[in-house]
């Protein structure tokens, strides 16, 4: 299993960050919203659109769904583009297939959304080629792409992990920009802390397919109570503070395929006691904040 | 006291068509690396922070003689690396090491932990005895945080933070006096990342080794270095103590790379008025003319693109490519 009972929620406009190391199941979590799971997964439980059921829905609608309402952008854009192919052809596909759109009208709303994203000169640089973008303008493009249908859900599944630190922060904006300009819930899946306290409104913290902590980012950081979410601060440096030690957390992250009784983070915990082995702790507290641990609450 | 390296005004050109080209007249050359000079001391760690394409990875692989470089010199406690023969070149290449970014891509996956850790001992010691091999290979392993019962494990049985550790245990078992890391934590997880962070520092004290080490991740850097050198397009834009970094730096870029690392707590970073540079590294093969920072730098001016300027001494230890930003706030007069 490798997400197992997560829960969480997205409104028009906000920003969700989903937190967690590699094989905590955040990517499958998005993968089982969009309905893109691979043919050996089989989501389980409910996801509503807008009110509505769309776990099991048959592939025409979901496909429509993926095309009209929910947008998704990945860590490596050079690997999503087609390298055979002009940004133009790939960008106007999408555009006369699914709206009575003429190749000269989708073009120059093309043309529109790569201004949009900031792309110089965007009349000439639409007929080049992927290689001839750096990965700062080619994750612009994505996103250009996924916006043209004006998605109301933007998935971001570490949008920034393949760039430049100083290409990072401009596509962070850029993200900014959009959910304002255009109201667009964005769920972001990243390990990256700093990247999620830039930009996100709320943020689940995930681990081995659970839901360990989520609630209001301001909450979140500044009175984590999940002893995961705390080590996990405290494992990352900070530019901005002088401390001396770094506490890492000991041990690995369980492997996904393994499940065990209890909370997933037992083995790795500072503050085991016995009923952690044994039976996994309920989640407790409200969408500003919330936790699943056997301990008693301090904050 | 000498200094144990001494990277002196060196270039390392590539040819266009690919690979480097050791002394080849023709001109359809770029240069990687263009007059960088440092100086690395015993026990010390040097940060060495760019963006891809700065030119950092070069830097090492020439000082490890992995590239030739085209101009400078390279000394090591005091003996020209250029001028010496392959033999004791050899000798001296024992005291340095490396450790790479992709710890599972960096072992081959064909030989066991043991025969991987082994591997530098057999190359430069060979009258050493497999006893003896074994004994050494049990004892690194057990100081990097590696059980010796798994020396006949192959990496593939290994999550990310152990085959770092395995390639840290190579790196280790000559007993160097310099460790090359390249970007060593940038492809692990969060929680895994201060482990090895805190392991390195620990064998640094332990048995005196200097470190140079790269990163994109000023936060990671800033944490482990004495100093820190600040590298764009093949040249060194500053350079300083990594205490003095966030109050004294002052080279544009410098500050750009600073204000573009998030703090991970939304109350600050939301506050924090993020003015992000423009545009991204130029081409390597065609860069601009003058101080290599000017197509980005918010600062520029006409002169800034007519020639490089000199690497100065700003203030103790602190040394700066910039003559039109502000002095460093600790040295303003009056």
């Amino acid at each position: 299993m490798a997400v197992d009972g997560a829960s969480l929620d997205i409104h028009p406009g906000e920003v969700l960050a989903v937190v967690g190391e590699s094989g905590s199941g955040k990517s499958q979590t998005a993968l089982a919203v969009t309905g893109l799971l691979a043919r050996n997964g089989t989501p389980e439980g409910s996801i509503l659109w807008e009110g509505r059921e769309i776990l099991g829905l048959p592939e025409h609608r979901l496909a429509r769904l993926r095309s009209e309402e929910i947008a998704m952008i990945f860590q490596n854009p050079m690997t999503c583009l087609n390298p055979y192919l002009r940004i133009s052809t790939q960008m106007i596909e999408g555009m006369t297939l699914n709206r009575k759109m003429t190749r000269t009208q989708a073009r120059s709303a093309c043309i529109e959304m790569l201004e949009t994203v900031q792309i110089a000169d965007a009349g000439n640089r639409i007929d080049m080629y992927p290689h001839e973008f750096s990965g700062g303008m080619l994750q612009r493009i994505m996103i250009a792409m996924s916006l043209l249908r004006r998605p109301r859900l933007l998935i971001a599944d570490e949008p920034t992990t393949a760039l430049d630190v100083t290409v990072q922060m401009q596509i962070v904006q850029l993200l900014e920009h959009i959910r304002r300009q255009y109201d667009t819930a964005i769920m972001l899946i990243t390990h990256d802390l700093g990247l999620v306290a830039s930009i996100s409104d709320r943020i689940s913290i995930m681990y081995n397919g659970q839901i360990m902590e989520s609630g209001l980012a301001e909450n979140v950081f500044s009175r984590p109570r999940h002893p995961y979410t705390r080590a996990l601060l405290d494992a990352v440096p900070r530019i901005d503070q002088d401390e001396k030690i770094l506490r890492g957390i000991a041990g690995d992250p369980p492997d996904p395929a393994s499940r065990t009784p209890g909370c997933p983070f037992h083995s790795r915990c500072a503050y085991r006691m016995a009923p952690c082995v044994e039976h996994r702790p309920d989640t407790l507290g409200s969408r500003e904040h919330a936790h699943a641990c056997h301990l008693p609450d301090e904050t | 006291m000498t200094a144990l390296l001494e990277v002196d005004n060196v270039t390392v050109e590539f040819s266009l068509r690919g690979g480097p080209v050791p002394g080849s007249p023709s001109r359809d050359r770029f240069a990687a690396l263009e007059g960088v000079s440092l100086e690395l001391a015993e026990r010390e760690t040097l940060g060495i922070v760019g963006e891809s394409g700065s030119g950092k990875t070069t830097l090492v692989r020439a000082i490890v003689g992995m590239v030739p470089i085209q101009k400078g010199r390279i000394v090591w406690k005091g003996s020209d690396l250029s001028g010496t023969d392959p033999d004791s070149r050899r000798r001296i290449r024992k005291d340095m090491s490396m450790i790479f970014q992709n710890p599972l891509a960096s072992l081959n996956p064909r030989m066991t932990i043991g025969q991987i850790i082994a591997e530098p001992c057999q190359v430069h010691e060979p009258h050493a005895s497999r006893a003896e091999i074994r004994r050494r290979v049990a004892e690194t392993m057990e100081r990097v945080g590696l059980a010796p019962a798994l020396v006949n494990r192959y990496p593939h049985e290994f999550s990310g933070g152990q085959c770092q550790r395995v390639g840290i245990a190579r790196a280790l078992i000559g007993r160097p006096k310099l460790i090359i890391c390249d970007e060593p934590v940038a492809a692990l997880d969060v929680s895994i990342r201060a482990q090895i962070v805190n392991l390195l520092k620990q064998l640094q004290d332990e048995f005196g080794i200097s470190l140079i080490m790269i990163s994109h991740d000023l936060s990671v850097i800033r944490h482990v270095s004495h100093r820190i050198m600040v590298m764009y397009l093949g040249h060194v834009m500053e350079m300083l103590p990594s205490g003095h970094l966030l109050q004294n730096s002052c080279h544009p870029y410098t500050r750009a790379l600073i204000e573009s690392v998030p703090i991970p707590d939304p109350s600050i970073q939301k506050a924090r008025e993020m003015r992000t540079i423009k545009g991204e590294l130029p081409s390597m093969r065609n860069p601009p003319s003058g101080c290599r920072f000017t197509t980005r730098c918010p600062i520029a001016r006409d002169r800034c693109g007519d020639s490089r300027p000199a690497l100065l001494e700003a203030g103790p230890g602190h040394w700066l490519a910039c003559p039109y930003c502000d002095p460093p706030p600790g040295l303003k007069t009056g």
